[in-house]
C-alpha cells in the first residue's frame, strides 16, 4: 500500500515528480534551467545529484546549483551534449519535465574547479546562441511556441530505398512498412534496382538499404541526402558494403565481378543513424525510427554480443569448441544466432573498442579452426590475424 | 506484496526437518501443477543453469556450480519499470511483477549474494520493483554436493550468510534423504504440504558433517581486510594495463556475477506514439562507454571492479562483495577476471620486487 495516498500501487522509486520550467537562462557558458519544485521544497541543495527526464526521450543525471541571489531556487546548468539535454534546454518556459532525487551529491566546487569536464567532450559545437536553432535533433516538437500542443508528436514523411543488395533487408522493410505507416504521414518506396528516375520528393527520414555500386546509385544517394533531413543506413550492405566483401570471396570462382565496386553509403554521404544486422530486424528498424521521431538517441549498443549471450544465460560457444565473433561484434541482436546454437559471424560489425587481436590469440590458443568452407567469417569485413583458416 | 519492508536477514535456522528424496520430487511435481513458477537448476549441454522447470525430473540438486547465478530471476536482464504517454511528464504509471516463484537449489554463496542484492535494493532507496519480485520469491537452498573447480566461497564468507536470504536449506544426507533446515516462517509454510517430518537423531548427527564435506579446493590467499587493503594499495599497478590489453570489454564477468546489479534506463515508445515504456537493462562497468567517462582507460575499470568487490560493497552492506562463486573464471575468455588469480598475481609481483 502506498503510504501517501493509500492506493493499491506503491509509488515507484523510478517514477519522477513533475516540475515546471520557470526560466532558461542562455546568457552564461551553459544554459541554466530554473525549475519549480513545490513538491520537494528544501530537499535539493547545491551539488545535489538529480535525474531529469522526458517520457519517450529518456532520463539523465544532472547536478543542482544554487544561486546567491535566489538561495531557494532549483537551478541546473545543462551542457547540451545529448538528445535529452538538447530537448530540455529547448523546451518552452512553462512546460513540465520529470525530476527524481536527490541521489547523493556531486563533487564540491573546490574539487571540480579548474577541471573542465566540458573540454573532454570531443565534438561540441555548442554556443548559447544556437541552442534553439542548430540542434542536431530533427523533430523540433520541443521547440514549439507556447500555446501549441506540447504533448503531440509531429509525424514524418519516410522514404524506403533499396540499392544493390541481396534483398533480405528490403523484404524486412516491406514487412515493416505497415508498422512504420502508423508513425508516418506518408511513406514513399524508392527502388533503385529498377533504375527509376531519381525523384524530387522531400523526406524527413530516408532509410537506405544496400550498397552503392555504380554512378547512378551515387548520384541518387547524393540527391536523396540533399532532400532528406535524416538518413538512416540499414543493414550490413549499407553500413559496410558487405555484399562487396562477399563478392570478393566469390570472385575466386568462375564469375568475374572484379569491375563491381560496392561501397558503404557513409563513404559517399553523411549518415545520421545506422540499423545493423544481416538482415536487419523490423523491431530494431522501428525502434530507431521511433527514437528519431521522438528526438531521442536510438539505443544501439556499442558493447559486444557476449553480454547479450550472458543475459540470455546461454552456454559459451568457445566452451562448446567453436570459434565465435561474439566478443568483438556489436550487440543488439539479442544473441539470436547463439540462441539457435550458431556461432556469431559478426554481421553487425565490430564495436569501436573491439579487441580483435585478443580474439585471434584465443582462437589460435584453443586450436579452433575456422572452416575453409565457412566463408561467413570475414563476410562483413572483419579480419583476424594469424588464424589457421 | 509490494511496499512492505523487507524482513529477511536471519542469523541461523530454526527447525530441522527431513524428507525422502523421492517424496521431495513428488512434492515439487505437485507444486508445478499449481500457480507457482518453479525455477530450478537444469542441465543444458555441458553446463548447469537456472531455468523455469518444465518437467520435474529435470530438476538437479547435485551439481558443481551453475554457469549463471539466480539473479536472472530476481533482477531480470530487461525489466519494465514504468509506462507513460510520450512527452507527458505527469503520466508515469509503475508496472510491477506479481508472479509468485520458488528458486530451488541455491548454493550458500548465491544466498549471500541475494542477501546483498536485498540490501542494495532496500537499504537507502526502497526499490519496489525488485522488492515486490523478491517478496514473491521463496528460496530453497542446497549445500554443495560436489566440488567446483573455481569456487572459493568458504574463504570469502563466514558460513552463516545463507540464512540471510534462504527460506530453507537442503542438506544431502545420503542416497535417499534430505535434511531441511527451516530458516523462515515462509520456509516452514512451504514444506507444510510436503511429506517432511521432524529430523531423526540419526539425521541430525549427520547434518554438520555432510554440510562441510565438499570443501572448496581453492581459497582466497588473504582475508577480507587484507583483500581490501591489497586492492586499494595497488590502484596504479601496471598489471591492470596488462589485463586491459587482453580485455574484450564485453561485461561477461559482470553478467555472471551474482552481486553485480548495475543497470541502465531506456525509454521506448509504442508505434502509435501514444504510449511508451521505461525499462532497465543490465549494464556493466567493463563496457567501453563506462571507460569513456572515466579517463578512457579500462585498466582503471578493472581495478574498480575488484575494489567494488573487496571494499565498497562490504563496507556499505556488511556482506562480502565477492561471494567466491568462481563463475567469472569460466565466463572470461582471456581469463583475467578471477579474483583469486588477480590477488595471487599481485602478491607474486610484490614478492618478486621485494
Amino acid at each position: 500500500m502506498c503510504e501517501g495516498c493509500g492506493c493499491e500501487q506503491p509509488k515507484s522509486l523510478y517514477a519522477p515528480d513533475v516540475c515546471t520550467i520557470v526560466n532558461i537562462d542562455l546568457k552564461g557558458n551553459f544554459p541554466v534551467v530554473e525549475l519549480s519544485h513545490d513538491n520537494n521544497a528544501g530537499e535539493f541543495s547545491s551539488q545535489s545529484r538529480v535525474l531529469l527526464s522526458l517520457p519517450g526521450i529518456g532520463e539523465e543525471c544532472y547536478s543542482a546549483q544554487s544561486l546567491l541571489e535566489k538561495p531557494k531556487g532549483l537551478f541546473i546548468a545543462i551542457a547540451p551534449t545529448s538528445s535529452l539535454s538538447h530537448a530540455i534546454v529547448s523546451r518552452p518556459i512553462g512546460s513540465d519535465i520529470g525530476i527524481r532525487g536527490p541521489f547523493g551529491n556531486d563533487e564540491s566546487l573546490q574539487i571540480v574547479q579548474g577541471k573542465d569536464v566540458w573540454e573532454r567532450i570531443p565534438s561540441h559545437e555548442f554556443s548559447s546562441e544556437d541552442t534553439h536553432h542548430s540542434s542536431p535533433i530533427f523533430f523540433p516538437f520541443h521547440r514549439k511556441k507556447m500555446g501549441e500542443d506540447l504533448k503531440r508528436v509531429q509525424r514524418p514523411t519516410i522514404a524506403l530505398c533499396t540499392l544493390d543488395s541481396c534483398d533480405g533487408c528490403w523484404l524486412i522493410m516491406a514487412a515493416a512498412k505497415a508498422n512504420l505507416g502508423l508513425m508516418a504521414d506518408k511513406i514513399d518506396i524508392l527502388d533503385k534496382k529498377a533504375a527509376m528516375p531519381p525523384g524530387s520528393g522531400r523526406y524527413s527520414i530516408a532509410i537506405i538499404e544496400g550498397s552503392v555500386s555504380n554512378s547512378l546509385h551515387e548520384a541518387f544517394v547524393k540527391s536523396l541526402r540533399a532532400r532528406s533531413d535524416i538518413v538512416v543506413a540499414a543493414g550490413s550492405c549499407a553500413n559496410f558494403g558487405a555484399k562487396n566483401q562477399f563478392q570478393k570471396q566469390a570472385s575466386s570462382g568462375a564469375i568475374d565481378i572484379s569491375d563491381v565496386v560496392e561501397t558503404a553509403i557513409d563513404k559517399i554521404i553523411p549518415v545520421d543513424h545506422s540499423v545493423y544486422g544481416c538482415p536487419i530486424t523490423p523491431q530494431e528498424l522501428s525502434k530507431v525510427v521511433k527514437a528519431i521521431i521522438m528526438g531521442a538517441t536510438p539505443f544501439i549498443p556499442n558493447y559486444p554480443v557476449c553480454s547479450e549471450c550472458k543475459m540470455q544465460a546461454l552456454e559459451c560457444m568457445f566452451d562448446k569448441g567453436h570459434a565465435c565473433y561474439g566478443p568483438v561484434t556489436r550487440a543488439g541482436c539479442n544473441a539470436i544466432c547463439l540462441q539457435n546454437d550458431i556461432s556469431c559471424d559478426g554481421c553487425r560489425g565490430t564495436i569501436p573498442a573491439a579487441n580483435t587481436k585478443q580474439l585471434s590469440t584465443i582462437i589460435s590458443q584453443r586450436n579452433l579452426r575456422l572452416h575453409n568452407t565457412d566463408k561467413r567469417f570475414g563476410l562483413f569485413g572483419m579480419e583476424l590475424e594469424n588464424i589457421n583458416a | 506484496m509490494a511496499g512492505k519492508p523487507m524482513k529477511y536477514f536471519h542469523e541461523t535456522f530454526m527447525e530441522l526437518f527431513q524428507i525422502e528424496k523421492t517424496q521431495f520430487l513428488d512434492f515439487v511435481k505437485d507444486l508445478m501443477a499449481g500457480p507457482l513458477d518453479v525455477i530450478g537448476v537444469v542441465q543444458k549441454g555441458n553446463c548447469y543453469t537456472y531455468d523455469k522447470v518444465e518437467n520435474h525430473s529435470d530438476i538437479c540438486l547435485d551439481f558443481p556450480e551453475t554457469e549463471y547465478s539466480p539473479k536472472h530471476f530476481l533482477l531480470p536482464p530487461k525489466e519494465v519499470l514504468l509506462s507513460y504517454r510520450p512527452l507527458d511528464s505527469g503520466s508515469y504509471e509503475p508496472i510491477y511483477s506479481q508472479k509468485d516463484q520458488v528458486l530451488l537449489g541455491v548454493h550458500p554463496c548465491d544466498c549471500a549474494a541475494i542477501a546483498l542484492l536485498d540490501k542494495a535494493f532496500s537499504q537507502d532507496h526502497y526499490d519496489p520493483h525488485y522488492c515486490s519480485r523478491r517478496q514473491a520469491t521463496t528460496i530453497i537452498g542446497v549445500y554443495p554436493t560436489q566440488i567446483s573447480h573455481s569456487r572459493f566461497s568458504a574463504s570469502m564468507l563466514n558460513g552463516n550468510e545463507q540464512y540471510l536470504a534462504a527460506d530453507a536449506m537442503l542438506v544431502d544426507i545420503d542416497k535417499t534423504t534430505y535434511a531441511i533446515e527451516i530458516v523462515t516462517e515462509r520456509g516452514k509454510e512451504f514444506f507444510s504440504t510436503s511429506a517432511a517430518i521432524a529430523a531423526t537423531p540419526l539425521v541430525i548427527a549427520l547434518v554438520d558433517k555432510r554440510k562441510s564435506e565438499n570443501a572448496d579446493h581453492l581459497s582466497m590467499p588473504v582475508d577480507s581486510h587484507a583483500f581490501h587493503k591489497l586492492i586499494a594499495n595497488n590502484k596504479d599497478n601496471p598489471l591492470w594495463n596488462d589485463w586491459e590489453a587482453k580485455c574484450f570489454k564485453c561485461g561477461s564477468c559482470i553478467m555472471v556475477c551474482p552481486t553485480c546489479f548495475c543497470f541502465d534506463i531506456h525509454d521506448e515508445v509504442d508505434s502509435s506514439l501514444e504510449y511508451g515504456l521505461r525499462y532497465r537493462m543490465w549494464s556493466a562497468c567493463m563496457f567501453d562507454t563506462a571507460s569513456q567517462v572515466t579517463g578512457n582507460t579500462t585498466a582503471r575499470r578493472l581495478w574498480h571492479r575488484m575494489m567494488r568487490k573487496a571494499g565498497d560493497l562490504p563496507d556499505k552492506y556488511g556482506i562480502a562483495g565477492c561471494v567466491g562463486c568462481g563463475r567469472c573464471k569460466k565466463a572470461c575468455l582471456p581469463d583475467i577476471a578471477f579474483p583469486v588469480d588477480i590477488v595471487n598475481t599481485i602478491i607474486g609481483k610484490e614478492a618478486h620486487h621485494v
